[in-house]
């Protein structure tokens, strides 16, 4: 069971961070404070 | 230190997920936006309530980020001075829109001024990038210029009724922030956050 809570904790915790990792770099999306770098995998041409 | 917790932190769910080097990378890019947000937020209202300035600040935060999403717009180099620069700007803007005291006439001066300066930036700035994200494409550059003259417009528009309802002391905090938004995008306000003003080295 509680295996189980902790499993779906990490991964709802990776599904939001993958998500604001995602929406950060679309285009009508600016950052309102320090830009980190991006990663190369969700780089991409705008 | 954002990044360093944000590293550890991804590594574990890495870990424990079964992720790549790649996904860790993405996880911890987007712990660091999300506790960079989050800390910034919470220091801006935290320092507002203290020092009796909360309503206009978060009049003032509100319209910037608003503004700021869409526009884009000069960034420090290092967390630590756009956390500080950031929260300063605020707490200042927030204190001046407390004490500015303008007739409706002047606020509506102040309205229009407001508008014609942030038009003339969408024409000639907007979307503003940095060397770490960059809109290049034409017609994605044209929607957002038009996105953010209806912004501007609707802004515009709100500020006039609120103008006439009373509520002067949000307007001069709003137009504050939109001011600082759009200063942002040109070339004056990127100088400005380029300069070497004090040499901080946060991590």
């Amino acid at each position: 069971m509680l295996k189980n809570l902790k499993a779906f904790l990490l991964s709802a915790s990776a599904y939001i961070l993958t998500l604001a990792a995602i929406g950060t770099v679309n285009t009508t999306c600016a950052i309102i404070i320090y830009e980190p770098d991006i990663p190369e995998s969700i780089k991409r041409d705008l | 230190m954002i990044k360093r917790q944000s590293d550890k932190f991804s590594s574990y769910l890495s870990r424990e997920l079964n992720y790549d080097e790649e996904k860790r990378e993405v996880l911890s890019y987007g712990l660091q936006i999300v506790l960079g947000v989050l800390l910034n937020v919470f220091s801006v209202l935290i320092f507002s309530y203290i020092l009796n300035i909360f309503k206009t600040t978060v009049a003032t935060f509100i319209s910037y980020i608003i503004f700021r999403r869409l526009i884009g717009g000069a960034h420090c180099d290092t967390y630590g001075k756009c956390y500080l620069l950031g929260i300063l700007s605020m707490l200042l803007l927030g204190k001046l829109g407390e004490i500015i005291r303008l007739s409706p006439s002047e606020i509506k001066i102040l309205i229009i001024f407001t508008y014609i300066l942030a038009l003339g930036s969408i024409i000639l700035w907007v979307p503003a990038g940095t060397e770490k994200k960059m809109i290049k494409n034409k017609s994605t550059r044209k929607k957002i210029k038009i996105q953010s003259m209806v912004l501007i417009t609707a802004w515009l528009i709100l500020s006039i009724y609120l103008n006439s309802i009373g509520l002067a002391t949000y307007i001069i905090s709003s137009s504050l922030g939109v001011i600082l938004a759009f200063f942002l995008v040109t070339p004056l306000g990127y100088g400005l956050t380029s300069l070497k003003l004090f040499k901080l080295n946060f991590k």
